[in-house]
C-alpha cells in the first residue's frame, strides 16, 4: 500500500459511520385514551396536529392502512371481541380515515392479510363481528384489499430493501403496498411471543403474503390461494419462499424465531416505508400477541402512540409498556429475540434513542402502564 | 337396544328398566314377550350407513388432534348424515347402529356424546348396553325424551343444499354438507325429489354440487351455487363466500371441537341452537354464541345442570351475543323474541 492509499482508507475509515448513528427522528405524541367513544376522534385529530399534521401528508394522495387483525376471527381472549384485545379496533380505523378524508386524502385503501384465506376482507371483517360498512363509510372513497394472495393485481410487486437486507434482498408483495403514496401502520400495542413486542413496525410483517411466504407456498410459483402462516419459511426457516421470490441473503443463518422474524420485520420497513405509525393502545393484552398464547390478560392501558418515524414511535410506545427501547436479546422484553428496533435503525429506518426524539402530548413518565406490572 | 352377542339369547337376561321396546340382534330373531326382537336389515327405520364414532379425530401419532385445512380440528360426526337421510325419507325414524372402533371402553361422555348427536339431529342412537355405564345411557336418553319436542323443529336456514344424493353425486354432496357444518353455516337438504314441494325464494342461495343440474334448478331465477371443484372443503369455502357472511344466522366463537345446529318449533314461536362438543372429555371454555336475531330470552339446558337456567343477552352490532359456561358433550339454547 503506497502512502497515498493509506491516506484514503484512513480517511474513509474515519468518515465511516454506521447507518444507526444518524437513523432518522421523528416527533410522536402520546395521548390518554380511555375508550373508544367520543373522545377518540379529536385525541386522534389533536396527535396528527402535533406531529405535522394530516394534510401535507395525505392531501390528493392514495393512502394504503395496514391493519392488525391477526389469527382467525373464530378466536377471542375469553369471551372479549378481538378488537378489545389483540386487533386494532375499528374505531381508531375508522377515526383516522374520517380525519384522513377531512385532511383531503383521495383514496384510503384498507390492507390486511387475512390468516389462509383469500376471501374478501370485509367478509373476514363481518366474522369478527365488524361492520365494513361503518368503516367504507368512513371516508369518501375507501377500498379493501386482502393482501395475503396476489389480489387484484397481475402481478406482485418487487419491493427492495436498501443496503440489501437483513434476510432478503427484496419481498415480493401484493400491489397495494406499491401502488400507494402514503402508508399507514394502525397496530396494537402488545407484547409479542417471538419478537418481544409488536408495535407498528411488527404490523407489517403481515404484508408478506402466504402464496410465497406461507406454509403452504408454492415451491417454484406463488399458490393461487394463502394456507396457513408464516411458521415454515419466516419464523422456523424449514424451507424457502416460492423460487419466483428471491431466496434468503444467508442460508446458513440460525433458523430460529427470535433471530428471524425482527430481521424480515426491520426488512420490510426499510423496503415499505411507514409515512404514519398509529398505535392502538386503548385495550390491549399482555403476556402475547393473540388468544393462543398461554397466560395472556385483556389490559386497558387507555392510551394512543401517533408518529412519522416507525422506530421512534415504536420506541415512545416501547417505553410507555414499561420496557427500555434500546434493550435487546437477554432484556425484557427481548429475552429470546433480537430487537426488531436496533435492527431497522442499523439499516437507517430511524432512531430508538430517546434523547433524540422528540415527544408532544402525554409525558412518557406520565403516561407509563408496565405491560409486566 | 342392540343385544349383545355375549349375553347370549334374547330375553335370557333382565333388562335394565328402560322405555326399550326393541331389540336388534345379530342372530336369528327370538320371541321375546312384550319387546319386538328383530335384525338391523329390517328395522322398520332409515339406518345411516358406515356412520363414524363422534370424535375429534387423533392424528396418526396419537395426541395431538387432526387438524383440517381449516387449522380446526377434524371432526367425525355423523349430523349431516342425520340430516339427509331424514330429508329423503321423512316418514322414517333415522338409526344410528354402531360402537366405537377402539377395543377400549368408550367414556360415559363419549357414549353421552354418541347418543346427543344422534337425539340432537332427530334420529336414534342404537342403544349399545355393553358399552358404557348403564346410568349415563339412561340419563342422557332421558333428557331427550324429555325435549322430545325438538325433534320436530326444523333447520333455519338461508343456504338450501339441493341433490339427488346417489351415485356419483351422493359423497361430495355429504362432504360439503359436513364441512358446511364446520363452518358454522346452518343448511337445508332438500333431496331433487321434493325440488317441486320446497319454496327456494326463502332461501339466499342454493348449492347443488350434483353433476347434471335438476330441472327445476335450470328455471331457477335466485342464487344457484354451481362448484367449479370436486373439493368439498373448497365448496364449503366458495359457498360460505357466495352466500355472505352478511347471512350467517349464528357465529361461534372459541368453538375449535364443536359442531352448532340451529332449529325452529314448527308454529315459529321458539328457537333453539344445539351444540354437540366432540372432544367429550373436555369442557367446552369461553364460548360465546352470537346470532344475528334479537332475542330477548336465552335458557341453557345442559345435562350436568338439572335446571335450566337463563343466560344474560348482550346486544351487539350484528344481533346478540351469548356468554356460554363451560359444559361437557352436550347444551341446547333455547331463544325466545
Amino acid at each position: 500500500m503506497t502512502r497515498r492509499e493509506f491516506v484514503t482508507a484512513a480517511a474513509a475509515i474515519a468518515a465511516w459511520k454506521p447507518a444507526f448513528a444518524d437513523a432518522p427522528a421523528g416527533r410522536v405524541s402520546i395521548a390518554k385514551c380511555k375508550t373508544y367513544g367520543p373522545e377518540l376522534t379529536p385525541t386522534l385529530d389533536r396527535m396528527f396536529d402535533q406531529v405535522g399534521g394530516l394534510g401535507r401528508l395525505v392531501k390528493g394522495k392514495t393512502v394504503a392502512i395496514k391493519i392488525n387483525l391477526t389469527g382467525s376471527p373464530s378466536m377471542r381472549l375469553g369471551h372479549l371481541p378481538a378488537e378489545s384485545a389483540h386487533w386494532t379496533h375499528p374505531a381508531v380505523i375508522g377515526a383516522a380515515m374520517h380525519l384522513m378524508d377531512q385532511a383531503g386524502a383521495k383514496r384510503i385503501r384498507l390492507l390486511e392479510s387475512p390468516w389462509s384465506t383469500a376471501e374478501p376482507l370485509e367478509e373476514y371483517m363481518m366474522e369478527g363481528n365488524w361492520e365494513p360498512r361503518d368503516l367504507a363509510g368512513a371516508a369518501t372513497r375507501v377500498e379493501f384489499e386482502n393482501t395475503n394472495y396476489l389480489g387484484t393485481a397481475k402481478k406482485y410487486s418487487r419491493l427492495t430493501v436498501p443496503q440489501g437486507g437483513h434476510m432478503f434482498r427484496a419481498y415480493d408483495l401484493n400491489h397495494s403496498y406499491d401502488d400507494c403514496d402514503v402508508f399507514v401502520s394502525i397496530a396494537k400495542m402488545k407484547d409479542h411471543a417471538t419478537a418481544g413486542v409488536t408495535l407498528s413496525m411488527k404490523n407489517c410483517f403481515g404484508i408478506t403474503p402466504c402464496t410465497i411466504y406461507g406454509d403452504g407456498a408454492g415451491v417454484d410459483e406463488p399458490t393461487l390461494k394463502p394456507s396457513g402462516g408464516r411458521g415454515s419459511v419466516i419464523h422456523a426457516g424449514k424451507r424457502q419462499p416460492s423460487k419466483s421470490s428471491l431466496a434468503e441473503n444467508h442460508p446458513d443463518s440460525p433458523r430460529e424465531g427470535g433471530y428471524r422474524v425482527p430481521r424480515v420485520v426491520a426488512d420490510l420497513v426499510a423496503a415499505r416505508p411507514i409515512h404514519l405509525a398509529i398505535i392502538d393502545g386503548i385495550d390491549s393484552m399482555a403476556g402475547g400477541e393473540g388468544p393462543w398464547i398461554r397466560g395472556v390478560k385483556p389490559i386497558k392501558p387507555g392510551l394512543l402512540v401517533v408518529g412519522t418515524n416507525c422506530v421512534s414511535t415504536d420506541a415512545v410506545a416501547m417505553s410507555v409498556m414499561g420496557y427500555d427501547p434500546m434493550a435487546d436479546r437477554g432484556t425484557a422484553p427481548f429475552e429470546t429475540a433480537d430487537s426488531t428496533l436496533r435492527l431497522a435503525e442499523e439499516l437507517g429506518v430511524g432512531t430508538r434513542d430517546l434523547k433524540r426524539i422528540e415527544v408532544a402530548g402525554v409525558p412518557i413518565k406520565d403516561a407509563i402502564f408496565r405491560f409486566r406490572g | 337396544m342392540r343385544w349383545p352377542a355375549s349375553w347370549g339369547v334374547p330375553g335370557s337376561r333382565e333388562l335394565p328398566p328402560s322405555d326399550v321396546n326393541c331389540l336388534i340382534v345379530d342372530q336369528s330373531p327370538t320371541k321375546v314377550p312384550g319387546i319386538a326382537v328383530i335384525s338391523i336389515q329390517d328395522a322398520p327405520a332409515t339406518v345411516v350407513k358406515s356412520p363414524k364414532w363422534p370424535q375429534v379425530r387423533m392424528s396418526r401419532s396419537g395426541g395431538e388432534a387432526s387438524a383440517g385445512p381449516t387449522g380446526m380440528p377434524w371432526l367425525d360426526s355423523n349430523g349431516y348424515e342425520v340430516q339427509v337421510a331424514r330429508a329423503l325419507h321423512p316418514d322414517r325414524p333415522v338409526w344410528l347402529d354402531y360402537g366405537p372402533k377402539s377395543a377400549t371402553a368408550p367414556s360415559e361422555n363419549a357414549v353421552r356424546l354418541a347418543i346427543s348427536e344422534a337425539c340432537a339431529y332427530g334420529g336414534r342412537w342404537v342403544i349399545r348396553p355393553d358399552l358404557g355405564p348403564w346410568p349415563a345411557i339412561e340419563q342422557t336418553v332421558d333428557f331427550f325424551a324429555r325435549h322430545k319436542s325438538w325433534q320436530a323443529y326444523r333447520p333455519l336456514a338461508r343456504l338450501a343444499v339441493v341433490s339427488d344424493f346417489a351415485g356419483p353425486n351422493r359423497a361430495l354432496a355429504a362432504e360439503s354438507l359436513n364441512l358446511l357444518t364446520r363452518r358454522q353455516v346452518p343448511f337445508l337438504v332438500v333431496p331433487v325429489s321434493s325440488l317441486a314441494h320446497t319454496e327456494l325464494k326463502a332461501f339466499s342461495a342454493v348449492l347443488c354440487v350434483d353433476k347434471v343440474l335438476p330441472e327445476p334448478l335450470a328455471q331457477y331465477k335466485g342464487l344457484v351455487i354451481r362448484p367449479k371443484t370436486d373439493d368439498p372443503y373448497q365448496i364449503a369455502v366458495d359457498t360460505h363466500m357466495q352466500l355472505s357472511r352478511k347471512n350467517d344466522m349464528l357465529r361461534l366463537w372459541n368453538a375449535g371441537s364443536l359442531n352448532a345446529l340451529y332449529t325452529g318449533s314448527p308454529d315459529g314461536r321458539t328457537q333453539l341452537v344445539q351444540l354437540l362438543n366432540y372432544a367429550a372429555n373436555n369442557r367446552s371454555a369461553d364460548l360465546t354464541l352470537g346470532l344475528a336475531r334479537p332475542y330477548r330470552s336465552a335458557r341453557l339446558h345442559t345435562m350436568d345442570r338439572p335446571e335450566a337456567m337463563d343466560l344474560p343477552i348482550t346486544h351487539v352490532r350484528a344481533g346478540v351475543e351469548l356468554q356460554l359456561p363451560p359444559f361437557p358433550v352436550y347444551a341446547a339454547i333455547e331463544l325466545g323474541e
